[in-house]
Parts: C-alpha cells; sequence; structure tokens
C-alpha cells in the first residue's frame, strides 16, 4: 500500500501496542456505515442488472435475483448496438482528452516559467474563464457550429481540446511552478529549445498531474449529456446520450434489467481507469495544490 | 494559492527587453497560442455573439428578417414566471448543497486524517461516486429511489410495509442534493490534500502550550486551510448554481430528442434556458436568460472575493494589498 507509506506521519512509525478504545471502535463503525451508503446505488444497479423483467417489475421489491440472469450481460451489450456508441464516445473522448492536456501542459508551462508582457492580464482571463457559465458560451457557440456546418460531427471536441482549459491550465501551472530550476538553466546553457526543455525535461516529471487532468477531462466527456445532445444526431451520439434508447421491446418499453446492464457497462472502463490511476490523482492533487 | 493572489495583484515591472527577453516573449505566446485562439473563437467571439443575439428576436431560422428588440427579451425574463420559480430552486438547491457538502467533506477529511488501518480503502470507497460518469450516475441513483424498484423503498418497507414512496417526483430537490453529497469525494480529497499540507510542528506547539484538539482544529488547522475551502466555495457555487444534465435525467426525458419533461415549478434555471433554446428555438430569449445569470455570477463571486480579505487566511502577508 504505497499510499498508506505516503501519507503516513512519521509520528506514527512508532509501534505501541493496539488497544481498542471505544472511540476508535466508534470511528471504524461509521466508516463501515459510511462506506455502504457510499456503495449502496452502485451495488443495487449490479443486482438489478442480474434481473428478469419480472423480477424488476414485482412488489414487494425483491432484494436479490432468485436466479442471476447473467444472460443479460451479452444481450445488453453484444446483441444490442451497445459499442457502436462505445465506439463513438470513444472517437470522442480519446482525442479530445490528449489535446486538452497537452494543450493545456503547454499553457500551464509557459504561465509558470516564462516571461511577457501581457502575461498577467492573460493569467487573469484564465482564471476568470473558471467563472463563466457554461450556457453563456455555448449557445452562441452552437448557433455558430451550425452555421458552419460542424454540428453531428465530432470537430466541436478537437477546436475545444485544442484551446486547452482553465481549470488544467492551473493545475500544470501550479505545479510546473514547483519544479526546480537548476535543471531547466543547465538545459539552457546547453542550448535547448524551449519546446525541448518543455517536452524531455518537465513533461517526463509530470506524471502524477498529467494522470490527474486525463482522467479528469476524459471523465468529464465520457459523462457528458448537454454537449451530444445538442451536437450529434442519433447514429452519431455517445452512449451518455443514447444509450436510454437501446433496450426497448417492440411496444417501445425501455427493458429496464437490460437497461441497468448497460448502465454496468458504461461505468465500468471509469471505474477501472479511477482504481489504476488514483494514486497518481492523489499525489497530482497534493503536488499541483488545488489545495493552495 | 498565495503566488497567485501575489502575480494577480501586482503589476510586472517594464523594463526594455534585451534579446533574451523578447524570444522568452515569443515562446510565451507560442505555448499559450493554441489557447488564445480558443478563447478568442470559442469564448470572447460566441460571448460577443451571444450578447448580440440577446437584443434580437432570432429563433435559429429568421437570420433575414432578423429584427432588433432592445431589452424586451431582458424585461420579458423578469416577468416571467419560470424564471422566478427556477431562480429560487436554484438558489435553494446551491444554498444547502455547497456549505453542506463542503463542512461534511471536511469533516470525512478529518476522519481520514489519521493512521488507521484500512484509510486508503475506506478513501478510495468514498472518493468513487464522485468519479462516476454524470449521465450513468444519476441513472442510478434515480434506480435507488426508484418507487418499486428501488432499495430505498425496498428497506424502508422492512419497518413499514407496503412504503411505495415516489421519492422523484415528490422531493426532487431533496433527491438533488443528496446526489451532489453522494458525490463529496472529489471535495474530501482535496481537502485531505489540504490538511496533509498542514505542518505537524505547529499542531504539537499548539499541544504544548496546552490546547485541546478543538481549539488546535478552530487556531491552527482551519485558518491554514481557508484558502482551499475558498477555492471550493467559489467553483463549488458556480458549479452548483448550473445544475443542468443531473435535473433532466433523473426526471426522466420526454421523447427520445431530450426534451425536457420536468414540470415547470421544478425548474432549475440552466433547465430553464436549456428547454427555451433547445426545446422552443428561442434563442434570442434563451441567450439573455443566460446573461442575466451569468451577471448574477459574477456579482456573488465578487462578494465573496472582497469578503475573503476578511476570512482567508495566507501565511505570507500579502505585499500586494499597500500598492493596490
Amino acid at each position: 500500500m504505497s499510499q498508506a507509506q505516503m501519507v503516513k506521519r512519521p509520528a506514527m512509525t512508532r509501534s505501541v501496542p493496539v488497544q481498542i478504545r471505544p472511540g476508535r471502535l466508534l470511528l471504524y463503525a461509521s466508516f463501515i456505515l459510511l462506506t455502504m451508503v457510499f456503495i449502496m446505488p452502485v451495488v443495487w444497479l449490479l443486482l438489478t442488472s442480474l434481473k428478469t423483467r419480472a423480477e424488476y417489475g414485482s412488489y414487494p421489491t425483491m432484494l436479490f435475483p432468485a436466479i442471476p440472469q447473467w444472460s443479460n450481460y451479452p444481450e445488453a451489450i453484444i446483441v444490442r448496438p451497445f459499442f457502436k456508441l462505445a465506439w463513438n464516445t470513444l472517437q470522442i473522448a480519446l482525442p479530445s482528452t490528449i489535446l486538452t492536456v497537452l494543450s493545456s501542459a503547454l499553457a500551464g508551462f509557459a504561465f509558470a516559467r516564462l516571461n511577457a508582457p501581457g502575461k498577467r492580464v492573460l493569467f487573469i482571463l484564465v482564471l476568470s474563464m473558471l467563472l463563466v457559465p457554461r450556457m453563456v458560451t455555448t449557445i452562441p457557440n452552437f448557433m455558430l457550429f451550425s452555421k458552419l456546418g460542424l454540428t453531428n460531427t465530432y470537430w466541436p471536441w478537437i477546436l475545444w481540446g485544442l484551446s486547452g482549459s482553465s481549470f488544467h491550465i492551473f493545475l500544470f501551472r501550479q505545479f510546473f511552478a514547483a519544479v526546480p530550476k537548476d535543471l531547466e538553466d543547465a538545459a539552457e546553457v546547453d542550448g535547448c529549445s524551449r519546446f525541448r526543455i518543455f517536452w524531455q525535461i518537465f513533461l517526463p516529471v509530470s506524471g502524477p498531474v498529467i494522470a490527474t487532468a486525463a482522467i479528469f477531462h476524459f471523465q468529464w466527456v465520457w459523462g457528458d449529456w448537454f454537449t451530444p445532445n445538442i451536437l450529434l444526431s442519433s447514429e452519431n451520439t455517445t452512449l451518455s446520450v443514447g444509450l436510454g434508447t437501446l433496450y426497448l421491446d417492440p411496444k417501445g418499453m425501455t427493458i429496464y434489467p437490460l437497461y441497468m446492464t448497460a448502465l454496468v457497462a458504461y461505468l465500468l472502463p471509469m471505474l477501472i481507469i479511477f482504481l489504476v490511476g488514483q494514486k497518481y490523482i492523489v499525489q497530482g492533487i497534493v503536488t499541483s495544490g488545488i489545495k493552495g | 494559492m498565495q503566488d497567485i493572489a501575489r502575480m494577480v495583484r501586482e503589476p510586472t515591472i517594464k523594463t526594455r527587453m534585451g534579446r533574451r527577453a523578447r524570444r522568452e516573449a515569443r515562446d510565451f505566446y507560442l505555448f499559450t497560442g493554441p489557447w488564445i485562439l480558443g478563447f478568442l473563437g470559442l469564448s470572447l467571439f460566441p460571448l460577443a455573439v451571444g450578447l448580440l443575439t440577446s437584443f434580437t428576436n432570432y429563433n435559429g431560422l429568421n437570420l433575414d428578417d432578423i429584427k432588433f428588440v432592445a431589452l424586451r427579451n431582458y424585461t420579458r425574463a423578469f416577468e416571467s414566471e419560470d424564471f422566478t420559480i427556477s431562480l429560487k430552486n436554484t438558489f435553494v438547491y446551491a444554498l444547502f448543497v455547497v456549505p453542506v457538502g463542503n463542512i461534511l467533506a471536511l469533516i470525512l477529511a478529518g476522519m481520514l486524517n489519521r493512521a488507521l488501518a484500512g484509510r486508503a480503502g475506506f478513501r478510495t470507497i468514498y472518493y468513487l461516486p464522485s468519479i462516476l460518469p454524470l449521465a450513468g450516475a444519476i441513472q442510478a441513483w434515480g434506480l435507488m429511489f426508484n418507487t418499486n424498484a428501488g432499495a430505498v423503498n425496498a428497506f424502508l418497507s422492512l419497518f413499514a410495509p407496503g412504503t411505495a414512496i415516489n421519492w422523484v417526483n415528490q422531493y426532487f430537490i431533496l433527491m438533488l442534493l443528496l446526489f451532489a453529497w453522494w458525490q463529496l469525494g472529489g471535495a474530501m480529497v482535496i481537502y485531505l490534500a489540504g490538511l496533509q499540507g498542514v505542518p505537524e510542528e505547529l499542531r504539537e506547539a499548539a499541544t504544548i502550550d496546552g490546547a485541546n484538539s478543538t481549539q488546535i482544529f478552530l487556531n491552527v488547522t482551519l485558518p491554514l486551510l481557508t484558502p482551499v475551502i475558498f477555492f471550493q466555495a467559489v467553483l463549488g457555487i458556480v458549479g452548483a448554481l448550473q445544475i443542468l444534465d443531473s435535473a433532466i435525467l433523473l426526471y426522466g426525458r420526454a421523447g427520445l430528442s431530450g426534451t425536457v419533461s420536468l414540470p415547470g415549478d421544478l425548474y432549475m434555471y440552466m433547465v430553464y434556458v436549456y428547454s427555451q433554446v433547445f426545446d422552443f428555438q428561442r434563442y434570442g430569449f434563451g441567450v439573455a436568460l443566460s446573461w442575466i445569470f451569468f451577471i448574477i455570477v459574477l456579482v456573488l463571486t465578487m462578494i465573496l472575493l472582497f469578503t475573503s480579505r476578511y476570512w482567508v487566511y495566507y501565511e505570507v502577508a500579502q505585499e500586494g494589498e499597500k500598492v493596490k
């Protein structure tokens, strides 16, 4: 458990005989209670995904399916066009994430390490864009994209990605500002170009921040409903918009257990990415100091 | 955060630029170039287009015979009942969600900020809901509170058989609040990082001086966390006021096109804007609504910024203060 070591304070490494105090017991009891509260919706989703349609609609509510319907999974994911929507989503989320992270890292590096007239004003602009409500720019952007014929294409995400994001610029700026100056000086004496300094010295040490920014952004795009809903038609749309429409019976009613199965499949990639990357996220938050 | 406050307050000193400095400036603009272009094309220009549109009767199709209506869209907004109700709903929501959510996140971070077996595991579990993609997380939430198929009614039925509360219809704003609190793990992790940044010596010194743990928290830990709390408060309020996706998705949509099915008295402000623009094609009116909102957010942020100098504590005295 490297994370546990990372946060362990020196005072705690002294070994003391284990005593079970009532305070500690109470703390653990509340931790366990909270755990149940926090994971209940996910557990319930899993249970529901294994029910039959009759069990889903039955009253009183059944806690567990009589026989777990594992066949819901191939039915929801392979038989119905789940992967088509997943592929659409990936086609948007992946380029968008890569471009946003790169562009934000470049700008964050410049704000942390380079001086230029106008820098202060620009940085105030970066910060103030955090306060501009999304809708104020999105409606006119939608109007412009329609006029340019970019609706129902993935170009808007490319353009947004290229221009980076205020939040991630801030994140990178905070991180790069804390990197010691010596490295860069040595490289500059050797006649390295600034881009090479950025690419070969700064980026390789910023793994946690890159991971943090990438995971946050990917998760945001994967879960965003509003933007694909206004920009894309139903055959090009993402999982977040289209998933509810895939699981209809011939009468047009939603087959809920299948829909819930698909939701599990929709959440799962993010869950895996998070569990793999959370060590870096925590590091990224600590070192880049969103905290202050 | 302190260096940011300083950087924003202190004007850069103007000097004559040598060749080296000029090259540095050129590199600066090359590196920030993509962002600057994006800012101009995808933020500033749309803002201007939007502002102009808000003074017209544009409906998406009438570009040829568009009419200038001066401030009529704005006056119409203030006369509209949906405007008042949605604004009220949104403020009730934000007023609860931000303070309560942050206090709970801080308490949880405090509980986790001690040496405990298995605390990395607990942290992961509490953090997890906040990283679930929104569109799916809100559906899982809706399922939990579903009248017949939900776990909450099933649980309550153990004590009161036959409980069949339609949570989403009857307690809509409460459901959204609980959903937001379910996702407080994001703030918790940031507070945890902040707590770990509090130097141990300070707490030890206070203990030697005879302070108890409550006093240490109030007089040592909390002041050092105020920059974090400030950051969280500003972003939290701006975010909470903009609630849109979760409100529409929790209630369900009418049809497959994403039309809003919420009754008007349950509108959140952005839901109202969304439905005016994308369901009814009232672009001029919708953009005007969004600008009213923008101004409200700006005023709120200004108030927070102004009061911050009385309660946000910076370790280093702010040299910029007097220069200003």
